[in-house]
């Protein structure tokens, strides 16, 4: 699976079909890694990306050492680019759980939620597995709703109109 | 009824056909306090290729521990093997009530389930069981406790799961057979959190719901607190406690209850103390707890179907396992004036219901559903 949705870290080189499939598939092993697919990272770095290296080293037309040291800036840059996302994203699932919870902090307890239980608000017959999940993602986005903007959510609204 | 999407609707079992859906791996998680429960099957197939109970807990390496000591001279060990080397490790349990409390441990627990399954080069998608109680923040932890384990997962609360899971989907056209899930009241007794829910033909909304954080771990502590009033020298741990508990648990005391005698290293002796009276203490509080939320719920329900629904009052989790749980809980409820009420016991065979019903679940969530943790 290609993360066709996130934009590729800079590139360290001229616009080159082959380079940028090496360029790629880096990228992608770093995310399978992330994800913790290291499986599917190393078939791919093992089994498909030597032959784009090579082929991409055979028509650069750079010396043997300038290809190299290419190669590993761009290994760092990308490495580098996927970590920046990591902590990105981490910064982001903070600053949301922040709004609407304590985020528990590494490796310490964590007190027991006294917030409001996700579950259903309608009535779902039992044999409507799909009905239910639709509820289920319906009470989490309003919660979510309601954590991030309290006062825009309805409840709120109408309580603060009497 | 919420609006559906309008994006193409497929199941994970339509799925199938394509490509992308070929190699997917479905999960089905029953993540407790004290037991997980971890079903998985592929997509294209009925098959289960992992059915598995483990025990919640990680065991971390003590610092002085010599070579040769534990297996392969590992620093992490997880379930039994945890337990069974639980004297040179240190033993941590990543949920407490139902949810995450100790993240790391959480992780690495969530890294040992998925390597409990089997080498998969494509996607797996996860349904995980989460308490009634569980919030927004309990969900978020546990979506960062799976990244990287799992692609994609939903969170879908235990009971709804149970339900699914002992429903026999296949025989409700059959005369003689009595759907379990058309009118009954469910008591979950967890190790962190007790749950009672009415489930009448749909899926419990939170006004058919009570939960309570009382329940096993609340029981050990109230017998510790006991035993270290009578016994003040005794060194007794609440692991200590928890194996004795496990063992002699009881409600309604007759003559023939075995004592619930633990022993202790005092000056490294063996030293044998008598806990019968604490146990008991212990489980008819919780005894007491669970019948004033099932009360609670009986008053809920309409009228109308309170007759059938005391015939089907199902009693599960490791609480369920304290002796005589099931007919004490009953006789309460027919002191306090309800019309023959009838108390059945599943046991621990309610993780494998959730798992279950996770995996039944995972098979009918169409793509919309799916949450990616990425």
């Amino acid at each position: 699976m290609m993360h066709a949705t996130i934009p590729p870290p800079p590139s360290s080189a001229p616009a080159n079909p082959l380079w940028a499939k090496v360029e790629k598939g880096t990228l992608e092993a770093c995310l399978l890694r992330v994800e913790g697919r290291d499986d599917e990272a190393k078939r791919l770095l093992q089994e498909q990306m030597p032959a784009w290296i090579k082929a991409w080293s055979s028509q650069c037309g750079l010396p043997r050492a300038t290809a190299q040291d290419q190669l590993r800036q761009m290994f760092a840059k990308t490495e580098a680019f996927v970590a920046r996302g990591v902590a990105q994203r981490r910064l982001i699932t903070a600053e949301l759980l922040a709004r609407s919870a304590p985020l528990p902090r590494k490796n310490t307890r964590i007190a027991a939620p006294d917030s409001a239980p996700l579950g259903l608000n309608q009535r779902v017959a039992l044999g409507d597995i799909t009905g239910m999940l639709d509820g289920l993602a319906e009470a989490e986005r309003e919660a979510r709703r309601e954590a991030l903007w309290p006062l825009r959510s309805p409840a709120t609204f109408a309580a603060a109109s009497f | 009824m919420p609006k559906a999407s309008s994006a193409p609707v497929q199941s994970s079992a339509q799925l199938t056909s394509s490509s992308s859906a070929q190699d997917t791996l479905l999960v089905g998680l029953d993540w407790g306090t004290n037991l997980s429960s971890l079903h998985a099957a592929r997509s294209d197939s009925t098959e289960l290729v992992v059915q598995e109970l483990i025990p919640t807990v990680v065991g971390y390496a003590q610092d002085n521990v010599l070579e040769g000591i534990l297996p392969g001279d590992g620093q992490v060990f997880f379930g039994r093997i945890a337990q069974k080397h639980r004297a040179h490790l240190r033993l941590v349990r990543p949920l407490q009530g139902g949810v995450i409390a100790e993240r790391d441990a959480a992780r690495d627990f969530a890294r040992h389930l998925r390597s409990r399954l089997p080498e998969h080069a494509g996607e797996i998608r996860a349904v995980i069981g989460m308490p009634a109680s569980s919030d927004l923040a309990a969900r978020e932890n546990a979506r960062a406790a799976v990244q990287g384990v799992f692609q994609k997962v939903i969170f879908v609360p235990e009971p709804f799961l149970a339900a699914i899971g002992y429903r026999d989907a296949d025989r409700l056209n059959d005369p003689d057979y009595l759907d379990p899930v058309l009118n009954s009241l469910y008591v979950d007794i967890g190790a962190g959190s007790t749950d009672v829910c009415l489930v009448q033909g749909r899926y419990p909304t939170v006004n058919d719901q009570l939960s309570a954080p009382f329940a096993g771990d609340a029981v050990d502590q109230i017998i510790l607190e006991a035993a270290l009033a009578t016994y003040p020298d005794s060194g007794l741990t609440l692991a200590k406690v928890r194996e004795t508990k496990e063992k002699h648990s009881f409600v309604m005391s007759d003559e023939g209850q075995p004592a619930a005698i633990a022993t202790v290293l005092v000056g490294g002796k063996a030293q044998k103390i008598d806990l019968t009276r604490e146990v008991e203490t212990g489980c008819e509080a919780l005894l007491q707890k669970t019948f004033e939320m099932t009360r609670e719920l009986i008053t809920r329900a309409d009228p109308d179907s309170v007759a059938e629904l005391l015939q089907n009052v199902i009693v599960t989790g490791g609480g369920s396992l304290i002796r005589g749980f099931g007919m004490a809980l009953q006789a309460k409820l027919l002191e306090e004036g309800f019309e023959s009420p009838r108390v059945r016991v599943l046991g621990q065979n309610y993780k494998e219901y959730v798992a279950k019903g996770a995996l039944k679940t995972a098979r009918q969530a169409q793509e919309r559903h799916w949450q990616h943790v990425m």
